[in-house]
């Protein structure tokens, strides 16, 4: 209350009085949109989305207490029902990627605070729950400091098996940065599955998705597909066009995609472990062979040393 | 103004609180490239991996690694360890109804 540098006067008194009520309204206008299925202002960020257009909820069950929320990089849409995200949007471009290579520091996953605590995941609900905090949108593709902080949220992450998340979810993450390069500007939408008439579900009523798709977007060509993968650690995954993946998630990632480019899936690239790198490529290809073989003879050469050690 | 916590059992999610101190949290992580270190009460997760490359960067990168390495190794040997923590989830997760179904 006591603010040195206020005036002191009549003044200063009616500027107290304007603010009150304005904290009011400011108030209610959060409870109204989290209260309320539509979209305000505040979470409307079109130009994180394809065409503009957020994804079309086309099992209606999934509608139930989500609410919409944008990030300085990504859009999630957030189920109350699950505590877990159902899909995160992105626009990747080369500057984006490039600008993502170079962000090193640290960081912290944290509770969704826009969320009420009765329909958001606690840090807790994770703790020894058997599976990692997977981000959908992410850090590695976040272009600012501030950005990758946000991706920490647990509005963006699902829980999601040990395995894939450090295998072949990472390939895949990575593989599409190389597109967005490669493309300069790929719309991806990442979400979450829930199938069949059971789910597991963690500490604080965190439901596990069945299975976890990342779709992909590209203006220039109007081309789309998406890698679908179940959430275990088989790395059985496989790419499917877009009417397919509605069909499986319940969710039309790309409303604005015309007919012909739904059931023809984008040719994706391979989930490939070696690609992965900080800002560096190697700077030459090395096949297992060759390593093998290097490996091998050294192994060999140093075998042979140390007998011959032994024995003089 | 905003109730952050549930049961009272987490802190605010508020900026700033992101000093990576081993075994200190479950919440902090550090990257390095693409190689990051998940903080836990009794567990550091390693996720990615790194190009430690012969210039400027690497050196700087490397520094980085080994300055993690040591904060990490100062926690473990300061502490009075049990022979092993806990392997299996606990709870384990519970089956419930598909909500979507």
């Amino acid at each position: 209350m006591a603010d040195p540098t206020d005036a002191r006067g009549p003044a200063a008194g009616a500027r107290m009085l304007v603010k009150r009520p304005r904290g009011l309204i400011a108030a209610g206008l959060v409870l109204a949109s989290i209260g309320g299925a539509p979209a305000s202002a505040d979470d409307a960020c079109p130009g994180l989305f394809a065409d503009g257009r957020v994804p079309v909820l086309t099992n209606p069950k999934l509608a139930v207490r989500t609410v919409p929320l944008c990030f300085e990089a990504f859009a999630v849409l957030h189920s109350g029902v699950t505590r877990t995200p159902l899909y995160a949007a992105e626009h990747l471009t080369r500057g984006s990627v490039a600008e993502a290579r170079a962000v090193a520091r640290d960081d912290s996953f944290h509770e969704e605070s826009r969320l009420p605590p009765d329909a958001r995941a606690s840090l807790e609900d994770y703790v020894r729950s058997g599976f990692d905090r997977g981000h959908l949108a992410p850090a590695g593709d976040m272009p600012t400091v501030s950005a990758q902080a946000e991706s920490f949220t647990l509005a963006n992450v699902v829980p999601q098996n040990r395995v894939l998340n450090r295998g072949l979810w990472a390939d895949i993450e990575e593989g599409v940065r190389r597109l967005a390069t490669r493309r300069g500007s790929v719309f991806v939408v990442t979400g979450a599955i829930f199938a069949g008439d059971a789910v597991q579900q963690i500490k604080g009523g965190v439901l596990v998705p069945t299975q976890l798709f990342k779709a992909l977007y590209d203006p220039e060509t109007g081309q789309a597909g998406a890698y679908l993968a179940p959430n275990d650690g088989s790395r059985d995954w496989r790419t499917v066009p877009i009417d397919d993946l509605t069909r499986a998630s319940g969710i039309d990632v790309f409303p604005g995609l015309p007919a012909a480019a739904r059931t023809a899936a984008l040719t994706l690239p391979e989930p490939d472990a070696s690609a992965h790198s900080g800002a560096h490529r190697p700077r030459r290809e090395e096949t297992w062979q060759d390593w093998l073989q290097r490996e091998g003879s050294r192994v060999l050469r140093k075998l042979v040393h140390d007998v011959l050690r032994a024995i003089f | 103004m905003a109730q952050d916590k549930r049961d009272g059992r987490t802190r605010p999610s508020g900026a700033g609180q992101d000093r990576f101190e081993p075994f200190a949290d479950d919440a902090s992580v550090r990257s390095i490239g693409a190689l990051s270190f998940e903080n836990g009460t009794d567990r550091i997760v390693l996720h990615g991996s790194l190009d430690l490359t012969r210039d400027e960067a690497g050196l700087a990168q490397a520094r980085r690694l080994r300055e993690t390495l040591e904060a990490i190794v100062r926690a473990l040997e300061a502490g009075d360890l049990p022979e092993a923590v806990a392997e299996a989830p606990e709870p384990k997760p519970k089956t419930v109804r598909n909500p979507f179904a």
